[in-house]
């Protein structure tokens, strides 16, 4: 029996210990661990623009030509992030750092749904310290996905060029956007802001509005069977707390704008190139909100 | 409870810590320990059907004693009729009943005469096939004369229920099981380490092979007439490895858990899909069910020691008996005849019990052209019939089939990068250490403690990585 607890207790000890490996590997060579580790650590920085979002804000928002002509920008973004895990990206910083003069929520409601993925990202919950005790917590099964996205690295020249500026994920790397625009695959527009899976969006324009911050959202535009013909609309979460939804996923807007062979990373996500020209739009649209004056 | 659960994670090492620890000392409280248990793991799915469990094992345990007992022939062979029918009766009643009132009616409204479909829902028992054709061997093997009844109940009803093999398999021979229960244990830190072994490779095939393919085989089985000739293919390819992956890694997780106690259960799969023809396969694949055709269906119908036209029939009988004990569909007896069909000329023409002994590749690194080409075609076939056995209905299945030969249309079953990366290693992995372990069988490798320790940590992470934690049930537990 001993030989065989010996047996047990090692191959468990070795496995942990491989889990830690794993973990330590991904601190040093995965681009949204890094970023993190870096964002998370942030003390008596002055950004003057957050950016909040997910994986197509990620790839799609120019944080440094933001920083160019508007102000000091931050991207805060990561794949597969909800508006929950973005929330307490924004707690975490404004508890720690200066108060910024806008935060930029970028939406994707065209490429996901956010009624029904509502999860808090594991790389947030790894380093804000919101581990659990569950055998699911193990890095090899927690960030699973990492494996292969960082194999691919050792796949593609293009990914080993990638690199991480201000919280952007730059990467030269083109997939032509095949599909077709019709009006009439998208006849409603009632994204619902209100709903279940927008919740922290509240929570979000709430914190801004305490603060004194500027908040505007936008929605980010995707592969042209997904875009539509909606207007920006208002979201009012109570009488303090009401902010625009400028729908960069207009066909008139994206449609124009954007290139379909040259300007997509992959489905409904903007490679640099596609940034680039976006950020022309973003930058339009702080500026008319500025403006009018209707930032709550 | 499922294997690949958390409840059996944490069931597993308490059992296994009582068993060794506190009752280690009395047989009779193991026993106890053991059925009790395998009733909580069984009670786990649905507690009112351990009463089928219950009442089948009481039947065969007096059953077994009457059949010993009896001096005359005639009364042995009325014990052993009650036996037969009674657990024929619950499997005909809660496996066949709907399928053959449902035919029946289906023949005569053919006919044009329609008939009030009266049937009832009836909820299918896990394992009832299993764990009936286990009660059975044990009243046939005293029946024949080839074992003797056990007298401890608690013994008996450890040996029915015994919770690794209880839902899918295998199906144990009294023989082999019984005894085993019967007589002390001893731990073996060898017999637990290969058990630990065993289940991590049983794990790996079923969450990282079957599972990980369950998802596109449902897509283009459910709607095969949208897809092209090549992604059929390749669906049909996938549900053998699925099929595969899924059932032995269950008799994996089953027989390494069972030496965990001490227990060794018979194999099961012995590397089937490297068979050279269709009587190798049958040896390799699903071994615990084919033996028994073999030693209660087919040798007391005469086996081939008679003319060839009944032997023929034999066979045909077999095959189909044994599609048909896989579920109440019209499907699983078509794949069972063309078993048949595939089985009968290497029959005829008495090679069917070649490669008897050896595997191929047995001893040598890689195996020859000609048993290559004779692997691929059995490989072919079987994956042919496994469109009948996955398939809705025959009518499903035949469609499908012409599919495949269909040069125009359909189209193309789209896989995402991650899922054909994550596809890759995982069958490298399969395929590694399948290899490793035939060499290992073959002795052509020294495969000591260090070597297990290596594999079980690599298949953990293997499992970790690569493995699909939906709680996908496993295939057999239908049948």
């Amino acid at each position: 029996m001993r030989k065989f607890g010996v047996f047990v207790a090692f191959l468990l000890i070795a496995f942990l210990a491989v889990n830690a490996l794993y973990l330590f590997a991904l601190s040093k060579v995965d681009a949204e661990f890094r970023k993190t580790d870096e964002s998370v650590n942030f003390t008596d920085e002055s950004f003057e623009i957050l950016v909040l979002g997910n994986s197509t804000a990620l790839d799609g928002v120019n944080t440094q030509m933001l920083s160019d002509s508007v102000g000091t920008a931050y991207n805060f973004s990561l794949a597969g992030s909800s508006i929950e895990s973005n929330y307490i990206q924004l707690e975490h910083y404004l508890a720690r750092n200066n108060r910024p003069e806008f935060v930029l929520f970028f939406l994707s409601s065209c490429h996901i749904n956010y009624n029904r993925e509502y999860v808090v990202n594991p790389i947030i919950e790894n380093y804000y310290g919101l581990w659990r005790f569950e055998l699911e917590e193990l890095p090899l099964f927690k960030f699973r996905w990492l494996f292969i996205e960082n194999f691919k690295k050792i796949l593609s020249s293009e990914r080993r060029k990638s690199s991480v500026v201000a919280g952007q994920l730059i990467l030269e790397r083109s997939v032509a956007d095949g599909t077709v625009f019709e009006n009439s695959s998208n006849p409603n527009c009632t994204t619902d802001y209100q709903s279940k899976g927008y919740t922290f969006l509240k929570h979000i324009a709430q914190q801004c509005a305490d603060q004194g911050i500027k908040f505007l959202a936008f929605e980010m535009p995707c592969w042209s069977r997904k875009q539509n013909n909606c207007d920006d609309v208002y979201v009012g979460f109570g009488p303090d707390v009401k902010f625009k939804v400028v729908n960069l996923n207009r066909r008139d807007v994206a449609g124009p704008l954007l290139n379909s062979r040259a300007d997509w990373l992959s489905e409904n996500h903007l490679n640099y190139a596609g940034s680039v020209k976006l950020f022309e739009a973003i930058k339009a649209a702080i500026l008319e909100e500025e403006e009018s004056g209707n930032f709550q | 409870m499922l294997f690949n659960s958390v409840e059996f994670l944490l069931f597993l090492p308490a059992v296994f810590v009582l068993y060794w620890f506190v009752f280690g000392k009395s047989l009779r409280l193991q026993n106890m320990l053991l059925l009790l248990a395998s009733y909580v793991f069984y009670g786990w799915w649905d507690w009112r059907f351990l009463s089928l469990i219950f009442l089948s094992t009481v039947v065969d345990f007096i059953t077994g004693l009457r059949i010993d007992a009896a001096q005359q022939r005639q009364t042995r062979k009325i014990w052993l009729t009650f036996s037969m029918v009674f657990n024929l009766g619950l499997l005909g009643f809660f496996k066949y009943y709907n399928f053959f009132v449902g035919s029946w009616i289906e023949l005569f409204s053919q006919m044009g005469i329609y008939m009030d479909p009266w049937t009832i829902s009836i909820v299918l028992p896990v394992g009832i096939s299993f764990y009936t054709f286990q009660t059975m061997s044990y009243s046939l093997d005293i029946y024949y004369g080839r074992l003797q009844p056990t007298r401890n109940f608690v013994n008996f009803a450890a040996f029915v229920s015994f919770f690794p093999q209880l839902v899918a398999g295998p199906i144990e021979r009294a023989s082999n099981l019984l005894p085993q229960i019967e007589k002390r244990r001893t731990f073996s830190s060898a017999k637990a380490i290969e058990g630990i072994e065993q289940i991590l490779w049983g794990f790996f095939k079923k969450v990282v092979i079957a599972d990980a393919l369950a998802g596109m085989v449902s897509e283009v089985y459910g709607s095969h007439e949208e897809y092209n000739s090549l992604s059929l293919i390749f669906a049909a390819i996938a549900f053998s490895f699925q099929i595969y992956g899924d059932f032995s890694g269950y008799s994996d997780i089953a027989i390494g858990t069972a030496r965990l106690f001490g227990i060794d259960l018979m194999s099961n799969f012995n590397f089937p899909y490297l068979s050279r023809n269709i009587g190798e396969f049958w040896r390799r694949w699903h071994i615990s069910l084919s033996t028994w055709f073999r030693d209660y269906v087919y040798y007391p119908l005469g086996g081939s020691r008679v003319r060839s036209s009944v032997a023929i029939r034999n066979v045909f009988i077999v095959f189909l008996t044994s599609g048909l004990w896989h579920g109440a569909n019209w499907t699983f007896l078509a794949w069972g005849g063309i078993h048949a069909l595939l089985f009968i000329p290497s029959f005829v023409v008495k090679s069917n019990a070649k490669y008897k002994a050896d595997i191929v590749s047995g001893t040598k690194l890689l195996p020859g052209l000609v048993d290559t080409l004779k692997v691929a075609l059995t490989f072919s076939v079987v994956t042919l019939a496994w469109v009948f056995f996955r398939s809705e209905s025959v009518g499903s299945a035949v469609g499908y089939i012409k599919g495949v030969f269909s040069p125009t249309g359909g189209r193309l079953l789209a896989i995402p990068n991650n899922e054909i990366i994550t596809l890759v290693f995982s069958f490298s992995a399969f395929f590694f250490f399948s290899w490793i372990y035939l060499y290992r069988k073959n002795e052509m490798i020294k495969y000591g403690e260090k070597a297990a320790f290596l594999s079980s940590l690599a298949l953990l992470i293997l499992i970790c990585l690569f493995g699909e934690f939906s709680k996908q049930s496993f295939i057999y537990f239908q049948f």
